[in-house]
């Protein structure tokens, strides 16, 4: 039996997420989440208990059901997640000897409320491999189709073994993280099932809804979830249950651990108007670094606020993993994400700080801009990787946003034009998560590149009309799932440029951008010499020992990628005079010919940096005359690190 | 009483060795000399005629020179061999400058000149010193596998990995105890080379286990001893990071100043070893009887 529920009652449990929440669209939310948890820890596991009511959004009817089980990614080495990454992720190994250390989830029943029994028909399918040992999709198949507009009802009971931390989730001693943890409905998108496997390089996709969510655990432990908290009792075994509830979110994740040490502080801005309370979960191990978290989170609510548009969740929980479950760290959900530090870490070096505000802008590119994280993983790590450069320029300063110890010094933006510059070039920006051809080609494109390629952008286009696209692209498609069309088509129809010679080749294409100049030469202008006309035309000595009235100058500049950008080319005289010339970049090379008075100086090409794609800005410049005091310098630092390290290891 | 006496006999028999001091600081610049001759040639080729040049000497250096770095790979592993090669011919120089500061330190006065005493003990030695080289793995063998054994055991005991203040230590404990190991190899070989030039025995093996055995018996002796004048190089070293940490360079002039500062340091560096040398040999003949 089908039901066309709803939902005034379900509503009413339910946090809106603000008054700038556009009004959804009449027909109600695509999902809705009821689930009563059980958290086990002796046994590692997690007793659930599902509803889910789904709208077909479509314009066709469905006759089967997808959902993703994300923990049998963890449940034994075949699965396409341990086979992808040979059994380790994020740092972490599985220890396999350790019957412990595997995680998994069972789906013990699942039926129509008030129908049909659907356990029957549970069925693994593996859209993208067809690894039949993979069981992290799952498939059922109701009576009757779901008529378009229509809604269908589900009861799910579950249970969780939650593996030793890895990928995100999983306990470390006493310290739980349940992510990726339900029974949790794909997308049907375009048509047809949206539902990918777990991948060892891949993240998520879902749709947007209501969650409203019970956790039991026992009373001692300290538990921090999604949205807000709108109910907590005892219970009369000793343990307590907690009532989160949320809208307009996609996911939903949860923390336990009896070594949280809870605090909470408003955060308020008026312009644009802000107040959410900001919760901070920190381990007592880490109770000294907490100073540092909540800083990074006023500076992250502040940052995107501001840029992009007002938070407008009632919360925003910040939870510090124990150590030891490290993997779980710096992970984003819906109003709750993971940070990550060390009791000892210095102040100077800005790890929690860079975490925290990345994390906590997933809020807006993952959060809030739902895109598909397993198709387009850029759209969400990169756009956020250009917001965090920015937000770590602004209050930490730009040469000094990530290590900050004296005379050793590295901007975040530094970082990651160093990843890029010493980066492969394998795969492009764009493409399925699980084809790229490794973890680092992964992470190089969606995180490194694709930041650098939005600072390239905003170099190009202003950092005003950036500010602008950014900011229509957050405003235009939050709680929408956009693709990188939607991206292109905001940042051209804000800018009024055509675009797409840019992002065809920075996004779609996996060769590089780098322009140089290759010569310069400056030659005095000789006096006639030769037959003219029969006759012997001979220098006057003289004349030949005086400075040169005029010289031939020539500048080649050469493109040594793939890429083709237009360039603007410097060119300074002896006397400093300064010529700009422009170039379409489309030939190999191009040469420029100059006749005056004075010799040439330096050419360069990018004079103003815009194009921080390049990959190697040392052959951007060319003197004339060389000036070696610069090498000088630092082979000399390199000769007397080695001079005291002879000095160190032997006599 | 004896270890106090030997540390102000062997700092006062290096100021006197002067000689020596500049041989082993010399020997340290000659190839420093060619890893700049191999660096300046690697790093001139993308920066002396780029604006990238003049970013690193106004001071933007870290970022600057990273660039420059990643995008010159071959260039760079070149350097790389290059250093390691010179390093490994350090290593086959070292036992003749071993001999050439010992036989100095024990040279009367009255005797023949530095120049005789310090090359002739050089080539008087280097055999045995190589052998003793080579005979040392006996020790850096059990040494390391005390260490990894000592990792094992404090893993299998397994600490809660949430108790990261004594995890952290436990990390800091493991560095001490590799440090303690490593110098504590290296002063047993210092005194086996004293053992080898005063009593002119030939068996560097027989050297080695004496030498073990001295150490042994007299472990609050010599160790103290030891960390004495350890702390004395460290002092000197400190006070170097810390006049050269306030020295913007530049300008080509101040990059020289910046060179003269690290090779009055790399001299008191070297100082302290001939000083190391002298202190144990007093020890040696007050105490090994
Ligand atoms: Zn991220």
């Amino acid at each position: 039996m089908r039901k066309t529920v709803l939902t005034a009652f379900l509503l009413a449990f339910t946090i809106p997420a603000g008054s700038q929440t556009p009004s959804p669209a009449p027909p109600g939310p695509v999902v809705q989440y009821e689930i009563q948890a059980r958290l086990v820890p002796e046994s590692k596991t997690i007793q659930g208990r599902e509803t889910l009511v789904w709208r077909n959004d479509s314009e066709s009817p469905v006759g089967e059901l997808r959902f993703h089980l994300y923990m049998n990614a963890f449940k034994n080495n075949r699965s396409t997640f341990m086979a992808e990454s040979l059994g380790s992720s994020r740092g972490v190994k599985a220890d396999k000897a350790d019957k412990d250390a595997w995680g998994f989830i069972d789906v013990n029943e699942i039926g129509i409320r008030d129908g049909a029994d659907l356990t029957p028909t549970m069925a693994y399918v593996q859209p993208d491999d067809g690894n039949a040992d993979d069981q992290t999709v799952m498939r059922v198949t109701p009576p009757s189709p779901v008529k378009p507009g229509e809604s269908i009802a589900l009861n799910i009971a579950f249970t969780v073994k939650l593996p030793k931390a890895v990928a995100r989730a999983g306990f470390g001693g006493d310290f739980f993280m349940a992510a990726q943890w339900f029974p949790k409905i794909g997308v049907l998108w375009n048509g047809a099932w949206n539902c990918h496997q777990y991948h060892a390089h891949s993240e998520f996709f879902a749709d947007f809804g209501t969650y409203r969510v019970e956790i039991t655990a026992p009373g001692k432990y300290v538990v921090g979830a999604t949205g807000k908290r709108i109910g907590q009792r005892k219970n009369a075994d000793g343990t307590t249950t907690y009532t989160h509830a949320q809208a307009d979110i996609h996911d939903f994740a949860w923390t336990a651990c009896p070594d949280f040490v809870e605090s909470r502080e408003r955060f308020q801005m008026t312009s644009p108007a802000v107040d959410t309370e900001m919760i901070f979960l920190v381990h007592k191990e880490h109770l000294g670094q907490r100073g540092r978290y909540v800083k990074a989170l006023r500076q992250g609510l502040e940052f995107y606020s501001r840029h992009y548009g007002p938070y407008p969740y009632p919360t925003v929980t910040l939870v510090d993993p124990a150590p030891g479950a490290s993997a779980t760290g710096g992970m984003e959900y819906p109003t709750l994400f993971t940070s990550m530090t060390h009791r000892f870490l210095p102040a100077g070096v800005l790890m929690p700080e860079m975490v925290t505000i990345h994390e906590f802008g997933h809020g807006y590119w993952y959060g809030m801009v739902g895109s598909n994280e397993f198709e387009e993983a850029w759209l969400d790590e990169g756009i956020n990787s250009y917001s965090e450069v920015k937000a770590m320029a602004e209050y930490y300063g730009p040469d000094r946003s990530l290590i900050n110890l004296g005379p050793v010094r590295l901007s975040d933006l530094s970082y990651q034009r160093l990843n890029v510059i010493g980066g492969g070039r394998f795969d492009p920006i764009l493409r399925r998560s699980w084809d790229f051809v490794g973890g680092g080609s992964y992470g190089l494109n969606v995180y490194n590149k694709a930041c650098l390629m939005l600072l390239t952008l905003e170099r190009y286009l202003g950092q005003e009309t950036m500010d602008r696209v950014m900011r229509t692209y957050f405003e235009t498609w939050k709680f929408r799932h956009p693709t990188s069309e939607d991206f292109i088509r905001t940042a051209e129809e804000v800018s009024g440029k055509d675009l797409r010679w840019f992002f065809d080749q920075a996004l779609r294409s996996p060769d590089k951008l780098d322009y140089a100049i290759s010569s310069v030469v400056s030659e005095p202008v000789r006096e006639a010499e030769g037959l003219f006309k029969g006759k012997l035309v001979k220098t006057d000595p003289k004349a030949a020992a005086k400075p040169a009235a005029a010289y031939r100058s020539e500048v080649v500049a050469i493109r040594r990628g793939e890429w083709i950008f237009p360039q603007d080319i410097l060119v300074v005289f002896a006397d400093g005079r300064k010529v700009r010339e422009t170039w379409d970049g489309r030939e190999r090379w191009k040469r420029f010919v100059y006749t005056g008075p004075d010799r040439l100086a330096y050419a360069q090409i990018d004079p103003d940096g815009v194009w921080l794609l390049d990959v190697n800005w040392t052959n951007n410049s060319l003197r004339l005359e060389p000036r070696p005091d610069g090498s000088r310098k630092a082979a000399l630092k390199i000769a007397s690190l080695f001079q005291h390290l002879l000095t160190l290891l032997s006599l | 009483m004896s270890v106090l006496r030997s540390y102000g006999k062997g700092l006062q028999e290096a100021l006197i060795r002067v000689q020596s001091v500049f041989v082993l600081w010399a020997v340290t610049a000659v190839f420093a000399a060619v890893v700049y001759a191999v660096a300046a040639r690697v790093l001139a080729a993308p920066l002396a005629r780029s604006l990238s040049g003049d970013t690193i000497m106004a001071g933007g250096a870290a970022d600057a020179l990273l660039e420059v770095l990643a995008g010159s790979g071959p260039a760079l592993n070149a350097l790389f061999g290059v250093g390691m090669a010179l390093f490994v011919a350090y290593l086959f120089v070292s036992p003749f400058l071993y001999g050439g500061v010992i036989s100095e330190v024990v040279r009367p006065r009255e005797a023949k000149g530095f120049a005789a005493s310090f090359w002739m003990g050089g080539g008087k030695y280097y055999g045995r010193y190589f052998r003793l080289a080579v005979a040392s793995i006996a020790l850096w063998v059990p040494a390391g596998l005390l260490f990894v054994l000592a990792g094992r055991g404090l893993t299998a005991i397994g600490v809660d990995p949430a108790r990261e203040e004594i995890q952290f230590y436990l990390i800091l404990g493991r560095i001490a105890a590799g440090l303690f190991l490593f110098y504590l190899v290296k002063m047993i070989l210092d005194y086996a080379r004293i053992r080898i030039a005063v009593q002119e025995s030939r068996s560097a093996l027989a050297a080695l286990g004496w030498a073990a055995l001295f150490v042994l018996r007299k472990p609050i002796k010599t160790l103290s001893l030891y960390y004495l004048l350890g702390l004395t190089a460290l002092a000197g070293s400190a006070a170097y990071v810390a006049v050269q940490a306030g020295f913007a360079r530049k300008t080509m002039a101040a990059v020289l100043a910046g060179l003269f500062l690290a090779q009055l340091h790399i001299l008191w560096r070297c100082w302290v070893k001939v000083a190391f040398q002298a202190a144990e040999i007093k020890l040696y003949t007050q105490t090994a009887r």
